[in-house]
């Protein structure tokens, strides 16, 4: 039950103003899912009404009514859903718009994709990589949550900036998907693909590889630790003079 | 086919079916021996029963419909739907060349075409006999239904002998590129080229295949008809396809910038 | 072949061994697919379990064997779990099994238009099953999944790519012939009087799924022998490095995996119209409608494929373009649902097994269908792509509506098939128990996706407190369904030898209700060629046709 809660709530309003693109995908999903409940109770309380209703009682109802169609009817429930699917459609364009066009000013990050483990590059050439027996316990052969994961694998992320990422793969096809930011796009060998987050909040925020890559695909995640920007061009360490011009700025606030 | 003319229920049996359809899985045992277990005993032994289960199962196949029942007419029909499947096999390699073709239009001018280019010449030729055979299986198609089963006979025959120098000739050629360096595995030139000309030649010996169980059945050809126009419209279609392959393998492949 | 003055003694299976080893009635063919089919999703029900048990708590549970991580039988099990089910139950079940049974007793036809062809693709099928068996060899795992997405099923990590390949050939090559046999018989065979006004829905259907099958499949075909020639033969066609491409893999394996979903669940929505008309005694409402939306949701869906690409990298525009026409499927499958509703409004409605299982079927595929929806909004895809909510979305549909849909057909037909009568108590209670547990497995999957973005094929996971709960919620589920599975089977295996069932037990006035014995006898018909009245129709129920049941 307490699901279901969450679920209405979820569908109920943006949880998390200050994630992006997560922001627009929950605009996203709330349309749909009210309209995916009317159109569900618009089909399912006729029918289950006329389940009680018209079900066969000896004497009264021996035979089904001869009726074959409507075409008046028949025309209405076509164009009726046309028209909720250009809009569907429509009001997920407007938002896929935002949620591709990463905000001006965005920290750039390359991340190469191998089997299994991440390698991350930020612009003044520091890496950081991740492999999948360092986001886990060896002996319990199991997950460590992010507290426990040593810091040095973990990529930072200033809080408030939009991040920039290049991603690309070395062997086969992986996805680099920003759990808590609900954005993911592969990394195919042979391309670069690109995709934008930001989070406000300082904390730690799991990253996934979302496509099949065999052996150790469940394993091949890290973590993002987001600090405040001061903290973060610390860690970046030496180069922060390369970038004077980001040092000083606020968190950036993105057009909602 | 067995117990016909009985009046007693009926099971419709044909022991040949059976025999083609296993060939397919050791066929494919086969393969997987000789590519992934490297077992070349089992490959052979595998590879060897399959071929002789596709043999015997279309020798007997081809002479129980010729022997017996009478022609449903329906054949023509299942090949052309077939050939809808076809189409669609060999779009899959044309997108990999078009696209291959388009993306690297820049390396594949400079870097991919073979040395002098492409021999047009023996295109023509091969064109060329390609056509001929299209029209000497027209003639045997309309020999079979005019009852001239002598004409049936030597066209069919002329057809054959046309489809074989087609894929001579052809391997000449590859043999010959192949020397020069451009191979299958050079570019995705060389994997485009041999892929589209190879099924297609694939194509065209499975064509022959079926006209040569046409000759050998064709004593019994007189009132089973439709065999003869299926596997004539077939023919038609893969030298239709040639038109395509090579326009795309050869010119398409080695000319112009884009 | 064609008996004018068929025989109407005997039944359709009392054969010699012999003859049904070499058989080439469409009846006996259609009975060896159904069974195929079925073992295999028994199999694959049962990898479906050991999924469950992987997954319920964090860490991996799996052993290592012969070498392997733990996770690696997993990704096997999986790997089998997805290509059998859809490949041998989904697909195979409807134009194996069912199609081949069915459509030449519901066109008047004495049998398929290819008899010996249907056999072949039989043999070719079982030898793809044989095939699908050597997986179980040590060694020969395959662990590239069901999609086999290049270049990793090119990589050694993946398994034999070669038996991959094979298995999908062999299957490839059994459906081409099946659908040119389908095809032709419902063009060429249909008896006098038989227009395309007067087919039933479930031909319509097997129709559609069949032009598919002949227009897709070949897709696949060369999906994977681009793959096999990529990796033995040295060719480029998904190497970057040298021109080639992995994403167009991804193109043409979608380009037949997306409309094969409607080979699946067309036929289903078949056995619903045959059976909502049925049980409540009226003919289907907007029969045209209904026909034409069959073709159109074939048609539109070959034009969705990139779908399941919307994050592989394709241009923004490509996916924007995709998401409409997507979307536009909905309009011709809302037809269908709506029609369904319709047919019930004055109805006289009797409640049996197949009514339920269709009544369930209906509004479950509702529910997987409205959950398409979102993967097809991009904007909303782009966060829940390969997560379980996409998993959660076709469970509903496969695991759910379509299997929903066969279970109905094999209690509507079992009479007709096996002559005796199902037990209609032992039915109901299974349906109501399987409709409770997949909806709790197949819920709160897909919740897991949307609400908590748990990636999909995860063996393992983050020991989450709410994670493990939610994963536990669904193993109740899955435990549930298989009891409501087994209880199934059951009914179908001891109603062998249950009462025996009247000719026409439905009053049905289609043809294979109403013109053949029960069960149907060797040559189909009472009387062929079969003649129909001028004024008939599969679902004239006015006419006069009465329930004995
Ligand atoms: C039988 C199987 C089946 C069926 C019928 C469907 C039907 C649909 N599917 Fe599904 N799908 C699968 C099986 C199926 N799917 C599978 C197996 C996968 C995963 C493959 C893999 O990756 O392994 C998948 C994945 C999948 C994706 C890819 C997600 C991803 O990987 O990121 C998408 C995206 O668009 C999608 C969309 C849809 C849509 C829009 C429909 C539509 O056809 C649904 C239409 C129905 C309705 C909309 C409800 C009824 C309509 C009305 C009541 C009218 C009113 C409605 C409106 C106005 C909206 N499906
Ligand atoms: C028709 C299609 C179909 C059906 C019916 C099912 C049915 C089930 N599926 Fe499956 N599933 C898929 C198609 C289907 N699935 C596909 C395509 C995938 C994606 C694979 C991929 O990612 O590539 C998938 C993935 C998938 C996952 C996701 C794994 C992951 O992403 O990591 C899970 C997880 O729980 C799951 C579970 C189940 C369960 C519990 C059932 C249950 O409904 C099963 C119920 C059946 C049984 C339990 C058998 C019952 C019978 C017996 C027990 C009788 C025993 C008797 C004797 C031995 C005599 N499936
Ligand atoms: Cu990398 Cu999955
Ligand atoms: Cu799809």
């Amino acid at each position: 039950m307490r699901h279901l809660f969450a679920l209405l709530a979820l569908s109920g309003m943006a949880m998390a103003a200050d994630i992006y693109p997560r922001a627009y995908w929950e605009n996203s999903v709330t349309v749909w899912f009210w309209v995916a409940v009317a159109i569900y109770l618009i089909v399912a309380i006729p029918s289950i009404y006329f389940m009680i209703k018209y079900r066969y009682k000896p004497g009264e109802n021996e035979e089904g009514a001869h009726i074959e169609g409507n075409t008046a009817i028949e025309i209405v429930w076509t164009v009726i859903p046309t028209i909720i699917v250009l809009f569907l459609g429509t009001y997920s364009f407007a938002n896929f718009v935002k949620q591709r066009k990463a905000p001006e000013g965005a920290l750039e990050l390359k991340v190469t994709a191998f089997m299994w483990g991440w390698e991350i590059e930020y612009p003044n050439g520091k890496k950081v990589y991740t492999f999948f027996n360092q986001v886990s316990d060896p002996e319990k052969n199991m997950y460590l949550m992010p507290d426990k994961i040593d810091d040095g694998v973990k990529a930072y992320i200033p809080a408030g900036k939009p991040v920039k990422v290049y991603c690309t793969s070395r062997d086969v096809i992986h996805s680099f998907f920003v759990h808590e930011a609900r954005v993911t796009e592969d990394c195919v060998p042979g391309r670069i693909t690109r995709l934008w987050f930001q989070f406000n909040k300082p904390g730690e925020y799991w990253v996934f590889c979302r496509e099949y890559c065999g052996t150790w695909h469940s394993r091949m995640a890290t973590v993002l630790k987001v600090v405040p920007e001061a903290e973060f061009n610390k860690w970046l360490g030496g180069q922060q003079a390369q970038q004077p011009a980001q040092t000083e700025q606020a968190p950036q606030q993105v057009q909602q | 086919m067995a117990h016909e003319g009985t009046h007693a229920a009926h099971h419709e049996t044909s022991v040949w079916a059976l025999p083609v359809g296993l060939s397919t899985f050791f066929l494919s045992l086969a393969a997987i021996a000789h590519f992934t277990w490297h077992l070349p005993f089992l490959a052979v032994l595998s590879g060897g029963v399959g071929l002789a289960l596709l043999a015997i199962g279309i020798a007997g196949w081809a002479n129980e419909y010729f022997s017996k029942g009478h022609d449903e007419g329906l054949g023509f029909q299942g090949i052309v739907w077939f050939v809808f499947a076809e189409v669609v096999i060999f779009g899959t390699i044309f997108a990999g060349f078009w696209m291959a073709r388009v993306t690297h239009a820049d390396v594949w001018v400079r870097e991919w075409i073979p040395q002098g280019g492409m021999n047009l010449a023996l295109v023509a030729l091969l064109t060329l006999i390609l056509w001929t055979s299209s029209f000497t299986i027209w003639k045997a198609e309309h020999s079979i239904e005019e009852g001239d089963l002598g004409g049936y006979r030597m066209w069919l025959l002329a057809t054959m002998v046309l489809g074989t120098a087609f894929l001579v000739l052809h391997a000449w050629e590859w043999l010959h590129l192949w020397h020069k360096g451009f191979t299958i595995s050079s570019n995705m030139y060389g994997t485009g080229f041999y892929m589209l000309t190879g099924v297609h030649a694939s194509h065209v010996l499975v064509g022959v295949l079926m006209q040569l169980v046409l000759l050998i059945n064709s004593g019994k050809a007189l009132n089973k008809k439709t065999p003869a126009r299926a596997a004539s419209y077939y023919w038609h279609f893969v030298d239709l396809a040639w038109l395509l392959v090579a326009g795309t393998a050869y010119i398409v492949g080695s000319y112009g910038k884009f | 072949m064609a008996v004018a003055h068929a025989p109407t003694t005997g039944t359709w299976y009392g054969a010699t061994l012999k003859e049904w080893i070499f058989t080439t009635d469409h009846k006996k063919i259609g009975m060896l697919y159904f069974i195929t089919s079925l073992v295999f999703f028994i199999v694959a029900g049962i990898f479906g379990l050991i999924i469950r048990f992987e997954q319920t708590v964090p860490g991996i549970q799996l052993p290592g064997l012969f070498g392997q991580e733990g996770t690696d039988l997993y990704n096997y099990i999986l790997t089998g779990h997805g290509a059998v089910m859809l490949l041998w139950w989904a697909v195979n079940v409807w134009m194996g099994g069912f199609a081949n049974f069915l459509v030449p007793l519901m066109i008047g036809a004495r049998d398929v238009a290819f008899p010996r062809l249907n056999a072949f693709s039989y043999w070719s099928f079982f030898g793809a099953s044989l095939l699908v068996l050597l997986t179980l060899i040590p060694g020969n795992w395959i662990k590239m999944l069901w999609t086999g997405y290049a270049p990793y099923s090119m990589n050694d990590n993946a398994g034999p790519t070669s038996l991959y390949v094979l298995i999908v050939l062999l299957y490839s090559i059994s459906s081409t012939g099946g659908s040119v046999n389908m095809i032709t018989t419902i063009v060429s065979m249909r008896a006098k009087g038989i227009g395309w006004t007067k087919l039933n829905l479930f031909v319509h259907a097997i129709m559609a799924a069949s032009l598919i099958q002949l227009f897709g499949v070949p897709s696949l075909m060369g999906s994977v022998i681009l793959l096999f020639t990529d990796k033995y033969l040295g060719t480029n066609f998904y190497n970057p490095m040298l021109g080639g491409d992995p994403l167009l893999y991804q193109h043409l394996l979608w380009f037949y995996s997306h409309p094969v979903v409607y080979v699946m669940i067309l036929p289903a929505f078949g056995v619903f119209s045959e059976v909502i008309s049925t049980m409540s005694r009226k003919p289907i409402f907007g029969y045209i409608s209904m026909a034409l939306a069959i073709y159109a949701i074939a048609f539109v869906g070959f034009e969705t494929w990139v779908h399941h690409m919307f994050v592989s990298g394709v241009p923004d525009w490509l996916r924007v373009l995709f998401s409409y026409t997507t979307l536009f499927v909905g309009v011709p499958t809302g037809i269908k649902i709506f029609n369904w509703v319709a047919t019930l409004h004055r109805a006289s409605i009797r409640y049996n097994t197949p009514m339920l299982y269709t009544f369930g079927g209906i509004l479950m595929f509702l529910i997987g269908g409205l959950t398409g929806i979102p993967n097809a909004m991009v904007s909303i895809d782009l966060g829940i792509s390969d997560s379980l909510f996409i998993v959660g979305h076709f469970h509903y549909v496969l695991g759910m509506a379509l299997t929903f849909g066969a279970f109905s057909g094999i209690y509507y037909w079992y009479p007709k098939v096996t002559g005796r009568m199902y037990s209609e108590g032992l039915g109901k209670l299974s349906f109501w128990l399987m409709l409770i547990g997949a909806n709790i497995m197949f819920f709160f999957q897909m919740y897991m996706g949307m609400a908590n973005g748990m990636p999909r094929r995860y063996p393992d996971y983050p020991p989450i407190p709410e994670w493990v709960q939610l994963m536990q919620i669904q193993t109740v589920g899955a435990l549930i369904m298989t009891v409501a599975i087994l209880l199934n089977l059951i009914n179908w295996f001891k109603s062998l030898k249950g009462p025996k069932a009247p000719d026409n037990p439905w009053g049905s006035p289609s043809l294979e209700w109403s013109m053949t014995t029960t069960p149907v006898g060797p040559n189909n018909f009472k009387k062929f060629p079969v003649e129909v009245p001028e004024d008939w129709h599969p679902y004239a129920y006015y006419k006069g046709y009465h329930a004995h049941v």
